[in-house]
């Protein structure tokens, strides 16, 4: 898919196979592209290039019954304010077709607004407004779940609540979800696959048998002579390199698991270390590396 | 779980859910009651006037406001009531009807309501069909609203001149000119729609009656769709005591025209537009 908007590319020759089943977690920073795929992919806005196509139909204008079988939730999630949390979902069962009145009364315990469920949409907290949207995404059951930062604004119980839920649907229900994030630790945990979206584009797709690999490790060590230090142990096979004026970088995965060998050789030599530690290189960092970015030391 | 939830079809029954959603969303907003004191201050005041018609001496120390009374009213008797009311609401009316348009189509985006609407089994064009239907509905309570206060203000000033040839030719009346006005508010929706709020879609209100006015006064009024309510309640004529262009069919089929393109460009634009 690629669109534009005049000049701004916003996305560009974005391909995505999403299988059924599966958690795809859809990673990108702020602005990166993510909610302008999202909502190609629900036929809001029409690709310039490229199609969408969502068991095997192909998305265009005037569809509707495909979105019987999709539940979404686009950007930060917003309701009818005067309403309450019933009347707004009393909404969209309507809408969607749904004869089954009891449908409400279970997606509000299922998401656990029913103390709420009475309340105007414009007195709920951020979180519960949250718990809302995702309500209105999970009222019919779907199939496809499309879900545009499901855990902003929520707190930390909120998140393993929903976190659990998204889990529970994929698992036990085959439900396939399709979440945006900005937040790797939270994609980490849940997705078994991982797209990063960068200006547009994807720089990286890996699943969640390579998300360990990716969690690097690195011994760092401090000596007052590195380049001393670099030849020692270059000769004794260990792939190392200067990180800064002080510090050996060694990424080498055996010998990062046996600092004590390094430290002991190094001693041997004459150059004991005055500093060893083993820092973990983890997926925060990795991203950060792929979409070209820095971390502050 | 998945398979077992019911999904039911249908073009009528899903314009009847369709709706009832647009006529649940009315039925909580403090705009249908800002709409219904706005036209019922519009008959009370009428009423005043013919309070004062019907009494000289009061309109007399009253001045000013007694004069004006004469302008619009004449005499007070229920002929003059109703024709005092559909001046008022031919202008009042295109107002009022186009902020109902423009509230029930803008809404969507003021409050980023609209997402919700765009990928669902109900189709686009049947929610905003549903939308336009409320619209109408809406603004023909209204008028029977005012009917109503009418004949109860009517009744309180034992107005002479009643019969029913003259109330339900006030009605007849009354309806056609609601009606001429609310297709000549679709526009107004479409404008909301994309401009994604109300503001623009409200000073396009205003637009509209300006250059409605100027158009009556350059004596082309029967060309310009929106000039055509006030020139069938005879606004025109009551405002500036001198007899105003007449209406002809190429005014109706202008009004016609504008309500159907606008119509039709309202559902491309909902169904073809990017929802950024």
């Amino acid at each position: 898919m690629t669109k534009r908007y005049g000049d701004l590319v916003a996305v560009e020759g974005l391909s995505l196979n999403i299988e059924p089943g599966e958690i795809y977690g859809f990673l990108g920073l702020n602005g990166a592209g993510k909610t302008t795929t999202i909502r190609m992919l629900l036929g809001m806005i029409r690709p310039d290039g490229g199609l969408v196509s969502i068991f095997g139909t192909k998305i265009k204008p005037g569809q509707r019954l495909i979105w019987g079988r999709v539940g979404y939730m686009v950007e930060t999630p917003h309701s009818y304010p005067d309403l309450t949390v019933r009347e707004n979902l009393e909404i969209i069962r309507r809408l969607r077709g749904l004869s089954d009145t009891k449908t409400v009364e279970r997606v509000i315990e299922e998401l656990s607004l029913t103390r709420d469920a009475d309340k105007r949409a414009k007195t709920l907290s951020h979180g519960n407004s949250q718990r809302l949207g995702l309500a209105k995404a999970l009222i019919h059951h779907p199939d496809l779940l499309i879900l545009d930062e499901p855990a902003n604004g929520l707190d930390p119980a909120g998140i393993v609540e929903i976190r659990n839920l998204l889990h529970d649907l994929a698992t036990e229900h085959g439900v396939t979800i399709f979440m945006s994030s900005h937040i790797l630790s939270e994609v980490n945990r849940l997705a078994t696959r991982i797209g990063v979206v960068h200006r547009g584009q994807l720089v990286k797709e890996f699943d969640s048998a390579e998300l360990a690999e990716q969690e690097q490790r690195r011994l760092m060590v401090d000596v007052k002579d590195t380049a001393a230090a670099l030849t020692i142990l270059e000769n004794a096979g260990i792939l190392a390199q200067a990180d800064n004026k002080d510090s050996i970088a060694i990424t080498d995965i055996v010998t990062t698991q046996h600092p004590e060998e390094v430290a002991t050789l190094l001693v041997r030599a004459g150059y004991p270390p005055t500093r060893l530690v083993v820092e973990r290189r983890d997926l925060e960092s990795y991203f950060l590396s792929r979409v070209g970015m820095k971390e502050k030391k | 779980m998945i398979s077992i939830v019911k999904t039911s079809g249908g073009i009528i029954k899903e314009t009847f859910a369709a709706l009832r959603v647009e006529m649940q969303k009315v039925r909580h907003s403090k705009t249908l009651w800002i709409t219904a004191l706005a036209f019922a201050f519009i008959t009370i005041i009428c009423g005043l006037f013919m309070f004062i018609l019907k009494d000289p001496e009061q309109a007399r120390r009253l001045g000013l406001l007694g004069a004006k009374a004469q302008i619009f009213g004449g005499t007070a008797d229920w002929p003059s009531f109703f024709t005092l009311v559909l001046v008022i609401m031919s202008i009042g009316g295109l107002v009022i009807f186009g902020f109902i348009f423009v509230w029930i189509f803008g809404r969507e985006f003021g409050d980023k309501t609209v997402y919700d609407l765009l990928s669902l089994p109900t189709s686009r064009i049947t929610i905003v069909t549903a939308k336009i239907i409320i619209a109408f509905c809406w603004s023909v309570a209204l008028i029977l609203l005012v009917f109503i206060l009418m004949l109860v203000v009517g009744a309180i000033l034992q107005l002479p001149n009643w019969s029913a040839v003259v109330v339900f030719d006030g009605l007849g009346q009354m309806l056609v000119t609601g009606l001429i006005a609310m297709v000549l508010c679709i526009p107004f929706a479409l404008v909301a729609s994309v401009t994604r709020g109300y503001l623009p879609a409200v000073g396009c209100i205003f637009l509209i009656l300006v250059l409605g006015q100027v158009f009556s006064a350059l004596g082309h009024g029967q060309y310009f769709p929106w000039s055509v309510p006030g020139l069938y309640s005879g606004a025109a004529e009551a405002l500036t005591g001198e007899a105003s262009t007449p209406i002809g069919p190429v005014s109706y089929i202008l009004v016609g025209v504008v309500s159907v393109i606008s119509i039709v460009t309202i559902d491309i634009w909902w169904q073809y537009a990017d929802q950024t």
